[in-house]
């Protein structure tokens, strides 16, 4: 059976360490994108079972990210899990894209754990 | 031109309203909760202080016990805060920044066994208290489980100090 897999895109160092090290906990295996770019090259490497995306980053952000995966991988929405700070007023008008969940900063861990098996189990499915 | 005044610096601006605390820079003063805050530092132990900052009043012996207990079962940490420490310290990562990845693995679900506990603080929450319900039982969990995440962060422990209080000294009486 293959390992299922995860990006995490983080910009904040800490926050980034601490959500890999809690979805390897979980059986995933992880990989990591500092802003926009990164997540987005790779995603157009590699196949992931669920996403971790932050909004607010430098150089290209999560909405962005979001625009490039409607574009290229739109099923890869219904496995992300936006993982924020940003206000709900600001998703209600900026959210364009039907992402699995919301996860507001600071995270209910117990319910994101849930939601990242959730997700792996939707792509194993 | 519209009549918009400026007020330079914060002279006569009112950032927040509270009964917890007041500060009377002029006369040197800081008052937590109604009590001069030397008098507290002398007089009360951490769990008295922060039983009265969340709930409005010193708690008397029984309250005091039943609030250590509740606090004591709370020390435990996930396994995954345990491999995040050991990861920053590999990593060489700021205290502080350790200690906030630590304290996010913490649940904010309530740990309460009984549900009194929450009807108590429900009860008890109001415009001069600070937590009440479910925010008071996660504020319980961290504060149960802060003293174990220094602890691990420090010196690798891993296990929980059930017995210990937070403080090493206990305050004059």
């Amino acid at each position: 059976m293959t390992q299922p897999r995860a990006l995490i895109i983080e910009d904040d160092d800490p926050i980034r360490m601490m959500l890999s090290t809690i979805v390897r906990h979980q059986g995933l295996s992880v990989d990591t994108a500092r802003d926009g770019i990164e997540a987005i090259e790779n995603l157009d490497k590699d196949g992931y079972s669920v996403v971790l995306l932050d909004l607010m980053m430098p150089h290209v952000d999560g909405y962005a990210v979001l625009a490039h995966m409607r574009e290229h991988q739109p099923e890869l929405l219904h496995r992300t899990i936006l993982a924020t700070a940003v206000p709900q007023h600001d998703l209600d008008r900026n959210l364009k894209d039907p992402v699995y969940m919301i996860h507001s900063k600071p995270f209910d861990m117990q319910q994101l754990i849930a939601d990242v098996r959730h997700c792996a189990e939707l792509d194993a499915a | 031109m519209n009549d918009t005044t400026v007020h330079n610096g914060l002279v006569g601006i009112i950032a927040a309203e509270t009964s917890l605390s007041m500060v009377d820079g002029t006369a040197g003063e800081l008052v937590i909760a109604g009590f001069p805050v030397a008098e507290l530092a002398m007089n009360a132990t951490f769990e008295e202080s922060a039983h009265l900052l969340w709930y409005g009043e010193l708690p008397d012996a029984e309250e005091l016990t039943a609030f250590r207990a509740d606090l004591a079962r709370r020390r435990e940490l996930p396994a995954v805060a345990y491999d995040l420490l050991r990861a920053a310290a590999q990593k060489r990562t700021d205290s502080m920044d350790a200690l906030r990845m630590a304290a996010g693995t913490i649940s904010l679900k309530s740990k309460s066994t009984d549900k009194s506990v929450c009807a108590t603080q429900a009860k008890q929450c109001g415009t001069d208290t600070l937590v009440c319900a479910a925010d008071g039982d996660a504020a319980r969990n961290l504060l149960g489980a802060f003293p174990t995440i220094v602890a691990a962060k420090c010196d690798g422990r891993a296990g929980p100090p059930k017995t210990l209080t937070y403080s090493l000294r206990e305050p004059r009486r």
